[in-house]
């Protein structure tokens, strides 16, 4: 093919010589090898276009973002300086509500218990009492406090004791939520002279979530 | 490597075709990061807006609400008991005996705070304190009902934490009086 412009000064062509004869192929190679050459260029000519078009866009984009955040970063910051000092405004509240919370508030329970107690039940003794006990979970042991009411008594029938501790098992103030309840009753001896059972119930709050043993 | 400089000699078209594949791949290998950065940087500050956004959202009312907030605990703090003014505390206690039928045997200011709430306890509190006091008192049922009472919705921050009412205490002349042993906890500054 690069033999075409070499052309020779016989007065016909050497047939022999493949380089110095024309080019008379159908598809000439010239053509497709030129073709191939530039479509590779356009194509990356055009990925690299379509690249540094993306890079352009991504740039402008930036800096409208950073003059947006630019124009919002001193109010925020302020609003963040508010919202640290809500915060911290708001852990007081918070060790508030921890001092009370306990799931019975003495009144309550004492008006509670009145308004169940047959006529013919006694109370001799009421005792509420709130005590830190050590959880164990595996390894680790976290202290929990754990409520108590005592209710000690006097009473002839029994089944006014069973009654009486079905009420209290039903009451919503004693039955407050995230809470496990047990209710234990103590029957001591009757008294032979007046026939009076001495009683003892002992209702126990617990977290409900502790599951683990107590020491 | 001759005859192919010789080639493209030729063909200048190739040549410069080959010359722009080369600039071309050299742009791309050079360049090829620009567009993480960038898209990097973008979502950087996508985030930062969002944040920002998510923080007008939230702060809405920031103002009001910590003023509230603030009045709030202000109030808290004008009712705290101060541990050290024992006589002023105790008698503040005694003070009840005018106001209900009952009768304050004793007043005692426990040392320390309960376990529940100091350092180790389930409930410590880093910003206040808490002081024990153990009252011994006798009236009548209501009398003691409205003394508990009384101590829940005082202006001082207290509540009654443990007692014992026993009916037996009262027996003999005045057998509807009742004797009570109260622990209440105040809320006092750190």
């Amino acid at each position: 093919m690069s033999g075409r412009s070499n052309i020779q000064s016989n007065w016909h062509p050497n047939f022999r010589i493949e380089s110095t004869l024309p080019d008379t192929r159908t598809i000439r190679t010239h053509f497709i090898v030129k073709v191939a050459i530039y479509t590779f260029v356009l194509i990356a000519a055009a990925f690299v276009l379509q690249r540094e078009y993306q890079a352009y866009m991504l740039r402008q984009t930036i800096s409208e973002l950073e003059l947006q955040v630019q124009k919002t970063s001193s109010a925020d910051l302020s609003r963040l300086k508010k919202s640290e000092r809500f915060r911290k405004l708001a852990l007081n509240v918070k060790e508030l509500q921890r001092v009370f919370m306990a799931p019975l508030m003495a009144h309550e329970s004492i008006v509670e218990l009145a308004s169940i107690k047959p006529k013919e039940l006694t109370f001799t003794r009421l005792v509420l009492s709130e005590r830190v006990v050590q959880v164990r979970s595996g390894r680790k042991s976290t202290p929990k406090v754990i409520f108590s009411l005592n209710i000690s008594g006097d009473v002839q029938d029994l089944l006014i004791l069973t009654q009486f501790k079905r009420e209290l098992e039903e009451s919503q103030l004693l039955n407050p939520s995230g809470y496990k309840v047990i209710i234990n009753e103590d029957i001591q001896q009757r008294d032979v002279d007046t026939g009076i059972i001495p009683f003892q119930l002992s209702v126990s709050l617990e977290p409900a979530k502790s599951e683990s043993t107590i020491k | 490597m001759s005859e192919l400089v010789e080639n493209l000699k030729k063909n200048p078209a190739i040549f410069f075709g080959v010359v722009a594949l080369v600039i071309c791949g050299g742009v791309g290998f050079l360049r090829g990061n620009q567009l993480t950065e960038l898209s990097a940087a973008e979502a950087e500050l996508n985030t930062k807006l969002d944040k920002i956004s998510l923080n007008i959202k939230h702060s809405k009312n920031i103002e009001q609400d910590t003023q509230e907030l603030e009045t709030l605990v202000g109030t808290i703090d004008e009712r705290l008991f101060i541990a050290e003014e024992r006589a002023t505390n105790i008698d503040f206690f005694y003070s009840f005996e005018d106001k209900l039928d009952i009768v304050i045997s004793e007043v005692d200011q426990l040392e320390g705070s309960a376990l529940r709430f100091s350092g180790n306890g389930p409930d410590a509190l880093k910003l206040y304190s808490v002081v024990n006091y153990e009252i011994t008192v006798g009236g009548s049922f209501h009398e003691i009902l409205r003394f508990l009472y009384e101590i829940y919705q005082i202006d001082p921050i207290m509540r009654v934490s443990d007692f014992q009412i026993d009916a037996t205490a009262g027996s003999g002349s005045a057998p509807d009086k009742l004797s009570a042993s109260v622990r209440i906890a105040v809320l006092a500054a750190k």
